[in-house]
């Protein structure tokens, strides 16, 4: 795995050692290797991305639930401690048979097939028996899976949140039993086609990230695609967004006279209408709520611009939410349309976090970065006697490695903590969840944004779409990500609820989407109160909720210009078609 | 040689060159989509292929405005692709403007393309009205969501559609002089003669030569001189087919004739005096039934003038200093009458809105102006003596930049004209007042003197205070 190990006498000094894999380390790493420094790239896990890595079905149970592990759980318990309250579970994906007709069996579904359906607030359906046919096919279908891969037994075990031991099933098992354990097999069978992401993340396309990644030239290892639309539960029903001149013009549910209202804030904030700047002037310091209804936006367009534009979701920010800061938020927006596709925002194939990150780590190798993944780490150090490479990393091999300078990203707090006694940080939680459903939660698009709105002093919550467009999972099925901020579980279940469902027993529904994996966990980021937690030594974090890697960037900047004085951050990198020209 | 000209008969071969010829325009386009020449080469090159693969054309046109949806090569590109394509229907064209529209609406060749199709895609009158109220709304959402796109506005006046003016005479008069006379047809509406032989006068059946018209251009105005006064009783004025052609385009047809008792004529008298006609109707001319007249059936009825108004009205509200909205109202009062002063104060406004376009303003400005006075609101009116019977009209201090011919051949009947102490540019104008017999223009800015040609009976003309520089027209 690691480099090193091809070498005869392996180096131990670098200029910088970065540790972790997040995007900000990754960032930083390409950064420092363009300018020459010699950089020494760590991570504890197997993977890159850090807290934003992308699995597919079968990484994602290994890297939640340790199943398949080899066992080496201290180490692992060193990243996994930030995720907590991981509930994983599968449910009957649709019968794929017309049910014969000669036998109708109407039954009701009356039993409560698991116990997270009901605390999810999720309905069933009634459906009918299927055929004999359908039994025997299905049950050689899990026979043949469970025989085609040596480990399919761990996995299913975990997948199936009531034990079933496949051996016992036969042809005149339930059909629910049958139908669940046969979903739970599909979705293993298929693992690799899957790229599940554990902190989703969209970019702004004229964020700073696609800037940077424009101006390195590093965007050529990578691929997107545009979003297609914006939602906003709103009342009982979804809403598209109106955040463009377009949508506002094509939008058939807002009135002309609040059309106009909304333009003109929108080009206001967009800095496109000279006159108004007066009006914005005056409110600059006062509450950006205010301000809305000042400008006679009813509720519901106040919600699209805090909620659904600026991305405010948490109730109480957006309460004390300024003018100026509202407006520069709706401008972030604004400024981002109008360069691919119909709305601000990309969506990165394969998994943002994952792609980005090794497209920069892509970037440091090329210019002499040296990679350790799955490398152990026993603690960091700073010798301040020492006028040369006063930094040392320990590796629980028992290694030693010396540096200048030493980035870590926030994961590693522990090593901090230990390593530096004044470290102090404050740690910031999310609920998130990943579902795999079988049809699109909004009828006229694939890729989407979808944000509802805080109730009167919650949280809002994000949800992401995604399906076989950006690689996410195969086709038919989509992946529906979803976020609240220092939220709970039943926010994410409440509105998972207005979209999806479970049919543990097949049934075809022609409203709701039907859920054939949920997994909910909290992700808890630890940021450092500050940066710099010794002279020579940054920890880099970032809100985990964020919708986009603007921050990332920021905070990857900030550290550079403190260890390259003067240094260029990530030039233009040569076409390697330009330079054999 | 002999070979070349066998290559040349093989349409095999001739197909291939076309190929090459295509990909070389394929590859020009790229760099230069906006050039005239290779779009035009690229059709001509089509046209002459033996099988031109005008679907592929679609295609390259569609990815082209996808690119660029305003490119306006690529929309006549298109129209002359469609034509080539008779599966394409017009409904599917249609379909393509909307989806064009909405992707962005500032696209004059979307509207206008859109425009060209209603018309074809709906063929009874019933479907296009229908069409047309569904795309009164989609502007409505255009010009609320951005009101300074003027695209829209404007496939709004076309939606709106032009009033039908069928072409008539208001009047017609006989002018003598010592030596000469002049038989002159007052239309209402500015006109051309396209072919003075059309026109035959015979006086008791005997054919009189005339001269045609002193003006070639377009006016409402029309002197036929005669080299001496004809005596006689019956006096018959044949028009033939297109003699007179109207300024908007729509020609004559038919052949008109008319009847006049001439009496005893005396030199330096009207005969026929146009304030009181022989033929008390004034003489109209139907129009036939051109392209023109079938696009006129479009215009809307008052309610949907009214309805459209109103709701602009609404939008200024919300939006005082939108200058399309506000020009768009002043479009609607022409419409209506009484809405004079509304107009006045509205395109005062827009004279400090808009200081880049006060010049335009003003011009608009002065025809409302002109307007009232002609038609004052029925109080003042019971005041006053109508211009037609004191065959006076006067219009001082009202800063007048320029007059109409359209509105101003209203006045034909007067003697007597005073627009002295405006802002007039140009007095050409007058030539369209044919029986005038003072003129007073004192304190303008008026450059040439000009117009006065046709004027038999004038006696003064009052320019001091001008910027003169030139005289013309003028009989020694």
């Amino acid at each position: 795995m690691s480099e090193l190990e091809h070498t005869e006498t392996p180096e131990t000094n670098f200029d910088v050692i970065v540790v972790g894999t997040g995007l900000s380390e990754s960032i930083l790493a390409g950064a420092l290797t363009r300018t020459g420094k010699t950089v020494l790239h760590i991570d504890e896990n197997e993977f890159y991305g850090d807290h934003g890595a992308t699995f597919d079905n079968k990484g994602l149970l290994r890297f939640f639930l340790g199943v398949g592990a080899e066992d080496d759980t201290t180490a692992k318990a060193e990243i996994q401690s930030n995720y907590h309250d991981v509930t994983v579970n599968v449910y009957a994906d649709k019968i794929d048979e017309i049910v014969d007709e000669g036998t109708p069996k109407v039954e009701l579904n009356a039993e409560n097939p698991t116990a997270s359906d009901e605390a999810s607030g999720i309905e069933t359906e009634p459906t009918r028996n299927p055929s004999e046919a359908w039994h025997s096919r299905t049950l050689s279908t899990i026979q043949s899976f469970l025989s085609s891969q040596s480990d399919a037994h761990l996995y299913l075990q975990a997948l199936l949140s009531t034990p079933v031991d496949p051996a016992t099933l036969t042809s005149e098992s339930d059909f629910k039993t049958l139908l669940k354990v046969s979903t739970a097999c599909k979705i293993l069978r298929d693992s690799r086609k899957y790229n599940l992401e554990i902190a989703p993340k969209l970019l702004f396309c004229r964020g700073p990230i696609v800037e940077l990644l424009v101006s390195s030239g590093v965007g050529r290892y990578l691929e997107f695609k545009a979003l297609e639309s914006i939602y906003m539960r709103w009342e009982a029903g979804f809403e598209k967004v109106p955040g463009s001149k377009e949508d506002v013009f094509a939008n058939q549910t807002v009135t002309l006279l609040e059309k106009r209202r909304l333009m003109k804030f929108m080009n206001m904030a967009a800095g496109t209408e000279e006159e108004p700047s007066e009006v914005l002037k005056e409110h600059e310091d006062k509450p950006f709520a205010d301000f809305l209804s000042s400008q006679n936006l009813s509720p519901r367009l106040s919600a699209v611009i805090m909620n659904a534009i600026s991305f405010v979701l948490d109730a109480e920010a957006a309460g004390k939410l300024t003018t100026k800061e509202g407006v520069e938020l709706t401008r972030r927006h604004m400024q981002s349309l109008g360069r691919w596709g119909k709305t601000a925002f990309l969506v990165a194939l394969y998994g943002a976090g994952s792609e980005l990150t090794q497209a920069f780590c892509r970037l440091c190798a090329v210019y002499g970065g040296v990679y350790m993944l799955n490398y152990k780490l026993d603690s960091f150090s700073v010798q301040e006697r020492a006028t040369e490479r006063p930094v040392k990393v320990k590796g629980a091999d028992g290694s030693e490695y010396s540096a200048d300078w030493l980035i870590t990203s926030g994961t590693y707090a522990g090593l901090v903590k230990k390593g530096f006694s004044n470290a102090a940080f404050k740690s910031t939680s999310c609920w998130r969840a990943i579902l795999i459903v079988d049809k699109s939660i909004h009828a006229d698009a694939n890729l989407t944004l979808t944000i509802f709105p805080p109730q009167s002093s919650g949280r809002g919550v994000v949800v992401w779409q995604q399906n076989s467009d950006t690689a996410a999972c195969p086709s038919p099925y989509y992946v529906v990500y979803c976020c609240v901020q220092d939220g709970d579980k039943s926010d994410l279940e409440a509105a998972i609820a207005t979209f999806a469902q479970v049919a543990s027993d097949g049934a075809k529904t022609n409203t709701k989407a039907n859920i054939l994996l949920s997994v909910f966990y909290r992700e808890e980021v630890l940021e450092p109160t500050e940066r710099w937690v010794a002279p020579r030594v940054a920890v880099c974090g970032i809100k985990p909720s964020s919708l986009d890697f603007e921050e990332s960037v920021e905070v990857a900047k900030g550290v550079f210009d403190k260890i390259v004085e003067d240094g260029e951050f990530l030039p233009t990198v040569p076409d390697p078609e330009d330079l054999a020209a | 040689m002999k070979d070349q000209r066998a290559m040349n008969s093989d349409e095999t071969a001739k197909q291939t060159r076309c190929k090459r010829e295509l990909r070389l325009v394929d590859q020009a386009l790229q760099i230069n989509p906006k050039s005239y020449w290779l779009w035009n080469h690229r059709r001509w090159t089509l046209e002459s292929s033996p099988t031109p693969d005008w679907a592929r054309e679609l295609k390259l046109v569609d990815m082209l405005l996808d690119k660029d949806a305003r490119n306006f090569h690529g929309w006549k590109y298109r129209r002359d692709v469609i034509a080539n394509l008779p599966q394409r229907t017009p409904k599917d064209e249609f379909g393509f403007t909307t989806t064009k529209i909405n992707q962005n609406f500032s696209n004059y060749s979307a509207w206008h393309y859109r425009s060209k199709l209603l018309t074809t895609t709906f063929t009874t009158a019933e479907e296009q009205q229908n069409a047309m109220q569904q795309d009164f709304e989609i502007v409505r959402n255009a010009v609320y969501t951005e009101p300074a796109d003027q695209s829209a506005w404007l496939y709004q006046r076309w939606l709106l559609g032009k009033k039908p003016l069928p072409l008539a005479i208001l009047g017609t008069c006989l002018l003598r002089e010592d030596d000469r006379s002049a038989l002159v047809f007052v239309f209402n509406q500015p006109t051309k003669i396209t072919n003075p032989a059309s026109i035959s006068l015979t006086v008791d059946t005997e054919p009189v030569n005339h001269s045609g018209s002193l003006q070639s251009h377009y006016t409402p105005v029309h002197a036929i001189w005669l080299p001496t006064l004809p005596k006689g009783d019956e006096f018959v004025i044949a028009i033939e087919k297109d003699a007179f052609v109207s300024g908007s385009g729509g020609a004559f047809g038919g052949r008109v004739g008319r009847k006049v008792q001439l009496g005893d004529v005396q030199p330096g008298t009207v005969t026929i005096d146009p304030s009181h006609p022989i033929d008390s109707d004034p003489m109209t001319i139907s129009t036939p039934e051109t392209e023109d007249v079938v696009a006129d059936a479009r215009y809307q009825p008052p309610a949907i003038w009214s309805r459209e108004s109103k709701s602009v009205e609404e939008l200024v509200e919300v939006e005082p200093d939108s200058k399309w909205a506000l020009l768009t109202l002043v479009y609607m009062m022409k419409e209506v009458t009484g809405r004079d002063e509304d107009a006045i104060r509205i395109l005062e406004k827009l004279e400090k809105l808009d200081g880049m376009r006060a010049g335009y303003y003003r011009d608009l400005k002065s025809e409302f102006v002109l307007n009232r006075a002609i038609n004052p609101p029925q109080q003042i009116l019971a005041s006053q003596t109508s211009p037609a019977e004191s065959h006076t009209f006067t219009l001082t201090s009202v800063s007048l930049t320029s007059l109409p011919t359209s509105t101003l051949s209203n006045l034909y009947t007067i003697r007597h004209l005073d627009l002295s102490h405006n802002a007039l540019r140009s007095m050409k104008f007058i030539e369209i007042l044919p029986l005038l017999e003072t003129i007073e223009l004192e304190g303008n800015q008026i450059e040439r003197v000009q117009g006065l040609g046709g004027l038999m009976r004038l006696r003064r003309v009052g320019v001091k205070g001008n910027r003169i520089r030139g005289v013309e027209g003028l009989r020694e």
